[in-house]
């Protein structure tokens, strides 16, 4: 392991332990020691909590870093190929429908479900990428103004307690994870990175052009497919964690890279410690700003990672 | 040149036929590359060579005719199989990250080893080896989406040469080079020739008479003249070749 991995694990673990004693009360570590029975409530809320703020970003980071290689754009992300309208679809109709309020997955699972749908679909049109990223891209950006636009209908039919409700989950939240859903994320991340790790090398020739590739010894077709595929498959099982959370997984690859360089099997662990403690930090400024209102995590990661994604461009065009 | 027996060392197109479409772009070629062989492909623009370079690495089929590599049918070999033996520099665009130099020719060895395998000394020293020969060393730290035309093309024929094929397919490598990286680059690629079959497309005429051993002229994908330079360089096969008078005159030369 790599010492700039050692040291984001060790970032990873002083946040996750300021995550735990940070809140609207501060508790010391020392305390959570010494009455750990009376704390122990409050413990498992916040690490949980914390827990799903790795997941979540260290998933949407990952996802980020394959889909603007596969795509060969630096301005992907990880809902570039229409999934979040296709969640937000899934999510609403659970809201507007009812169903939210007798099952407890049912809008996890409607997003989730509108966001894979979303994918099958946008594959489908490309023709499993046969005619090239751009058409998987363009695909993918049509799915998702489509989705948008009948996104807007939906909600014409929402009562007010639904309209808030489908507000708050496009806003992402990081409070509401049930831990059903929370430890197949943790299952789900780990098998991501190993298995981006073994095919790193064909994801660095996949980055320099789909003729580079295959000159290098790639499919890149069935690359491009297996990629999208898992990528996406990734950020629809954040979706249905805690919506639809922003710039995490564009911005973190770009600073990864602009640090670290290009070369897959150096950064694929790299890049999921870095999501991980931007969003842990996201989560912990969103709960200390105000201790009254909540700001939701979505609204966080856009405030902060907007202005530093417009830094790191600015940076990159003077350099 | 004589056809080689199905086993031995050489990359071999009989007579392939391949059409965008409807649109004929090369018509019943056919050629053998072996080491020792500094192949040049010449013709105007869309005579096919490019096709025909695509064919031979695997990436286009053809719909008649087969290429085979050491006796085997290329399209039945794995990914890593053909990677290991052939290597390819298409025509320079700057990839999208910005990949360093160093990263970039690493990349063209990766090819080579598995996915966890950690690169020897030997490996080390092929790819700095590689970014000597040609002059990008001094550039390795460098950002390749910040390199100019010439300086990319030279770092993709130095990737290519860590790649350390057996046949390396050149698609006009020396486009954007100055004399001086011309003259270098041709050089390198004779000394390669003792273990290497080298295949390069060119639209320079002078580089082609100096650099091939054998000279390939293509019009409309088809063979027009096959031979060593000194007698398919004529001003009749250039002529047909090219739809335009030629003739042949001493002039400026770096070779």
């Amino acid at each position: 392991m790599r010492l700039r991995d050692i040291i984001a694990i060790l970032l990873n673990i002083a946040l996750l332990i300021l995550g735990i004693c940070w809140g609207a009360r501060w508790y010391s570590p020392m305390t959570f020691i010494h009455d750990f029975e009376n704390l122990r409530p409050l413990f498992m809320l916040r690490f949980q909590r914390m827990v799903t703020a790795i997941t979540i970003g260290g998933s949407l980071s990952l996802a980020g870093l394959i889909l603007q290689a596969v795509l060969r754009n630096p301005l992907a992300e990880p809902f570039t190929l229409g999934l979040s309208g296709g969640a937000s679809i899934g999510a609403a109709l659970a809201f507007v429908l009812g169903f939210y309020s007798k099952w407890v997955f049912a809008v996890p699972i409607g997003a989730f479900l509108g966001a894979i749908s979303t994918l099958i679909i946008v594959l489908w049109i490309s023709r499993c990428g046969r005619n090239g990223t751009e058409s998987l891209l363009l695909s993918g950006v049509i799915a998702g103004t489509i989705a948008s636009n009948v996104l807007v209908q939906i909600l014409s039919f929402a009562q007010n307690e639904e309209l808030a409700g489908i507000t708050w989950w496009t806003l992402g939240d990081l409070q509401g994870t049930d831990p059903r859903l929370l430890w197949p994320g943790v299952v789900l991340l780990f098998a991501a990175l190993v298995m981006f790790r073994c095919m790193a090398d064909k994801i660095d020739a996949i980055a320099l052009g789909e003729a580079q590739a295959f000159y290098l010894g790639g499919n890149p077709r069935k690359l491009t497919v297996v990629l999208v595929a898992a990528a996406s498959f990734l950020a629809a099982e954040t979706v249905a964690m805690a919506g639809i959370i922003s710039f995490c997984g564009l911005i973190i690859p770009h600073i990864v890279r602009q640090c670290f360089g290009c070369i897959h099997r150096h950064i694929v662990l790299t890049t999921a410690l870095w999501g991980a403690a931007f969003l842990m930090i996201c989560d912990i400024l969103s709960r200390c700003i105000s201790t009254q209102h909540e700001i939701p995590i979505g609204v966080m990661t856009a405030v902060i990672g907007g202005p530093l994604f417009l830094w790191l461009l600015n940076k990159q065009h003077h350099a | 040149m004589p056809d080689s027996p199905n086993n031995q060392t050489a990359l071999r197109a009989d007579n392939l036929s391949f059409a965008y479409r409807d649109r004929p772009i090369v018509r019943d070629f056919s050629l053998t590359l072996v080491p020792g062989d500094l192949t040049v492909l010449l013709g105007p623009n869309g005579s096919g060579k490019s096709t025909i370079l695509q064919l031979l690495a695997g990436r286009l089929v053809p719909q008649n005719g087969d290429v085979l590599m050491d006796g085997a049918a290329l399209r039945k070999l794995s990914g890593t199989q053909r990677a290991s033996k052939i290597a390819v520099v298409p025509q320079a665009a700057p990839p999208v990250f910005g990949f360093t130099v160093y990263e970039r020719v690493a990349i063209g060895r990766r090819a080579r080893l598995s996915p966890f395998t950690k690169f020897t000394e030997e490996d080390e020293h092929d790819i700095v080896e590689a970014m000597q020969i040609f002059d990008v060393e001094r550039l390795a730290d460098r950002a390749c989406n910040q390199l100019s035309g010439g300086e990319l093309q030279r770092v993709m024929l130095a990737a290519a040469l860590a790649q350390k094929p057996t046949y390396l397919l050149l698609d006009e490598p020396t486009s954007a080079l100055d004399p001086s990286h011309v003259v270098n680059t041709v050089q390198t690629l004779r000394s390669l020739l003792k273990n290497t079959a080298v295949l390069l497309i060119t639209h320079d005429i002078e580089l082609a008479a100096n650099a091939a051993k054998r000279l390939v002229l293509l019009k409309d994908g088809a063979v027009i003249a096959d031979g060593p330079p000194d007698t398919t360089l004529t001003p009749e096969n250039l002529t047909t070749t090219y739809d335009c008078k030629a003739s042949i005159k001493p002039s400026v030369s770096f070779f």
